[in-house]
């Protein structure tokens, strides 16, 4: 049976229900701006009964529990765009630093071969001068001094993006780290049976940044813990405790692989930066090098056989032009490491009347100088199917190419991303309009029970002055 | 859906960021003047305009040369026409020698008219161009590529013709060698050298002898000169060729990588325009909240 203190203390939990409950509108309201958060609420249920004379009734209201708003199949999906997303930024900032290297125009590779095989053209009219053939060395060295530049640019982005591979594991090996203490940290805070939001809202954060270093896969067990795998299974995190990746470097470029335990997963991850990184360093980087040196050793032994076959102004045969490609270290292969070691040959250098203009030892004879001049017009790479100049073009078109796809398919990767945060935030975000009209809720609530307990104070004091007479 | 400010923001600032990247792009164009400024804005127009770059600068490289190799042959020309001109000198010279009213006195002025002669093609036939030897083949003697030894003459240079190219397919001789012009038989020097003894004795069959082998060598110096004369038309036709070429090229880069700058400026103005609608609807979005109509 109902009293008029049964009624204060209904009054008392309503409002202690609905402080709470403004609690948690406040504390929604200061963390619009905090990534990775998920809105909350007060759940609100009626206290337990009590047996009246009409029957039973509620005892007031009580917050059962405070729920986090989320999506854990849309977390899944921001994740796994992450690390595509990722992947495709860091190919896309090396290969947009790549393509710079390799501008037409002026002072570009382009230029130098032209102007290298046009000294020899100008030198045919009058090979005996010593300007011009001060000026064929001159153009020789600028070509050599060029293809040096963007073999030495290459070699640069090669060994930065695999120091990148290297901070990213270590970063990795840290976010893992955290994301074992924080399941700790949850399956303790949650034995009670609460839910711990914002330790799960800072360990989702956390999963998300691992996914833009690699390629993470997670469930969820049932004490709330985070199993992480990366590279298609290889665990990462098993419960409250991480299994740390560790960055090898191999062979004498110190090309960091990436292990997990005995296992080299470096070609198995398929997403985040180290995957980009990864393919930008062992297959874009490799092949433009590629490209660069064949096209410099070409030029090198068609000159040089051709040089050879003509006299200098002393009647002697001709020397080579440029210093033949040194056998590379294993493992490469030759002629890995041409552009990088091109260099015309210091004889002719420290005297210019060793360029063999000439075949038959006369100072006038032009004829070798024109035979030079013409290897330009020769289709001596690809097969015989390509000029030096169409070579290198090939080359700007494929470089060209690759960072106009990956630019694609980074804004095409960043819209479905930012598409699938939306969506996300639409579920957990904060909304300030609906936190005000729960503010003016609660606080009316609040009023109301106040208002109620001040009437159940008077009536209560009313009795009390009857029969105090 | 529920939107919240996050998606606001969000969805604000990757408008704009697009719009920015449209505006950049409309601005860089307008700045350079080109619609290719990196490699990913086209690849395919910037590997053609690369292999372009490589014929317009072997075209130039060309056209530079043969504006000097044309000048050669001119002067080489100009050469041989005032070979000729000593030719008919000492034809006239020998003409009058045969007249048959000579003195003794006027057979020696004659004779010595015909050395003057003789000095005249001596020093045509050291001519330099630049510095070099026009008639010595390409051999560079440290002496003059003819050295008159009265009776006779040494020749210093060679009989090797010297080639270069006016374009990547055609190539010409640009020189006339001394071997062929005064060398071979009769030659000039000992022509001249006969002549001057024929008059000095007076003997006209000597003379006429001589006379013809002044028309001989005038119509070799002649046909020769048709020859280098044909050599400069062709180096101008192919000048011109060369130059009408590069314009194409220049035409076709120009297609294939400048910015169309009326479509450049529409862009920049569309872009410009959105970027301030973008602006300021975002400036009055975000100024809108429950909270500023509860009091």
């Amino acid at each position: 049976m109902g009293s008029l203190f049964a009624s204060l203390d209904v009054g008392r939990k309503s409002l202690q229900a609905h402080q709470l409950a403004l609690q948690v509108t406040s504390n929604n309201m200061s963390n619009i701006n905090t990534p990775g958060y998920s809105r909350q609420h007060a759940v609100f249920q009626t206290d337990f009964s009590v047996q009246t004379a009409a029957g039973l009734i509620g005892s007031g209201v009580t917050v059962k529990n405070i729920e986090s708003a989320r999506d854990r199949f849309i977390e899944l999906r921001v994740v796994e765009e992450t690390h595509h997303t990722s992947e495709q930024e860091a190919m896309f900032n090396a290969l947009d630093q790549i393509q710079r290297m390799l501008p037409s125009g002026t002072g570009g590779l382009q230029d130098g071969i032209s102007r290298f095989f046009n000294s020899f053209s100008t030198l045919a009219n009058n090979p005996e001068s010593s300007a011009l053939r001060n000026a064929v060395l001159s153009a020789a060295q600028n070509l050599a001094t060029s293809f040096n530049g963007a073999a030495r640019q290459l070699d640069e982005i090669q060994s930065s993006v695999n120091r990148s591979i290297e901070d990213a594991v270590n970063k990795v090996n840290i976010l893992a780290g955290i994301v074992a203490t924080l399941n700790q940290e949850i399956i303790v805070a949650e034995g009670g049976g609460t839910e711990a939001s914002g330790l799960r809202d800072q360990r989702q954060e956390y999963i998300k940044e691992l996914s833009s270093l690699v390629d993470v896969h997670y469930y969820e067990a049932q004490d709330g813990a985070f199993y992480v795998s990366v590279a298609g299974g290889h665990s990462l995190v098993s419960g409250n405790t991480s299994q740390p990746l560790s960055a090898v470097p191999v062979g004498i470029q110190g090309h960091f692989e990436v292990w997990s335990g005995a296992n080299n997963i470096t070609n198995l991850i398929s997403g985040g930066e180290v995957a980009g990184f990864v393919e930008i360093r062992d297959q874009n980087i490799p092949t433009y090098l590629g490209d660069l040196d064949t096209l410099t050793n070409t030029i090198i032994n068609q000159v040089n056989t051709q040089h050879g076959l003509g006299t200098d102004l002393l009647g002697n045969a001709g020397v080579d032009f440029f210093n033949p490609t040194p056998a590379p270290a294993l493992p490469q292969v030759f002629p890995a490491g041409a552009a990088r070691n091109f260099s015309v040959n210091a004889a002719l250098v420290a005297d210019a009347r060793l360029v063999a203009a000439g075949q038959s030892g006369e100072a006038g004879d032009n004829a070798n100088a024109l035979v030079l001049a013409g290897l330009a017009a020769l289709k001596t790479l690809n097969g015989g199917t390509e000029t030096f100049a169409e070579g290198f073009a090939s080359l700007q078109f494929r470089v060209g190419t690759d960072t106009q796809v990956a630019k694609r398919r980074l804004d095409a990767q960043s819209a479905v991303l930012t598409q699938l945060q939306n969506q996300r935030d639409s579920v957990s975000g904060v909304s300030l309009d609906e936190e005000a009209l729960d503010l003016i809720r609660f606080q009316r609530a609040y009023q109301a029970a106040t208002k109620f307990i001040s009437t159940v104070d008077q009536l209560t004091g009313d009795i009390i002055a009857a029969f105090g007479r | 859906m529920r939107i919240t400010p996050s998606i606001q923001s969000r969805n604000f600032l990757e408008d704009l960021s697009r719009t920015k990247a449209r505006l950049d792009k409309a601005q860089d164009e307008l700045s350079s003047g080109r619609r290719v400024n990196v490699l990913s804005d086209d690849p395919y127009a910037a590997g053609q305009a690369s292999e372009i770059e490589a014929v317009s600068s072997e075209n130039e490289e060309f056209i530079a040369n043969n504006d000097q190799l044309i000048s050669k042959l001119g002067f080489l020309d100009s050469t041989l026409q005032r070979l000729v001109l000593s030719l008919e000198n000492a034809q006239t010279l020998a003409a009058q020698a045969l007249s048959g009213t000579t003195t003794a006195e006027s057979r020696a002025a004659l004779a010595e008219g015909v050395t003057g002669v003789r000095k005249q093609v001596l020093s045509l036939a050291n001519a330099q161009y630049n510095g070099v030897f026009l008639f010595s083949g390409t051999r560079r003697p440290a002496a003059d590529a003819f050295i008159d030894n009265a009776p006779g003459f040494t020749y210093g240079g060679n009989d090797e013709a010297i080639y270069q190219k006016l374009d990547r397919s055609t190539t010409i001789q640009t020189n006339v060698t001394g071997q062929d012009l005064f060398g071979d038989p009769p030659a000039v020097l000992d022509v001249l050298e006969a002549l001057e003894t024929a008059i000095d004795n007076n003997d006209p069959t000597a003379i006429r002898a001589e006379v013809a082998n002044l028309e001989t060598l005038a119509n070799r110096v002649n046909s020769l000169g048709a020859i280098v004369g044909a050599r400069i038309q062709l180096g101008e036709q192919t000048q011109s060729r060369l130059r009408d070429h590069n314009l194409g090229l220049k035409k076709e880069t120009s297609r294939l990588t400048d910015a169309n700058l009326v479509e450049s400026i529409s862009d920049f103005n569309l872009a410009d325009q959105a970027v301030k609608v973008s602006l300021s609807s975002q400036a009055r979005i975000a100024q809108l909240s429950l909270l500023d109509y509860l009091r």
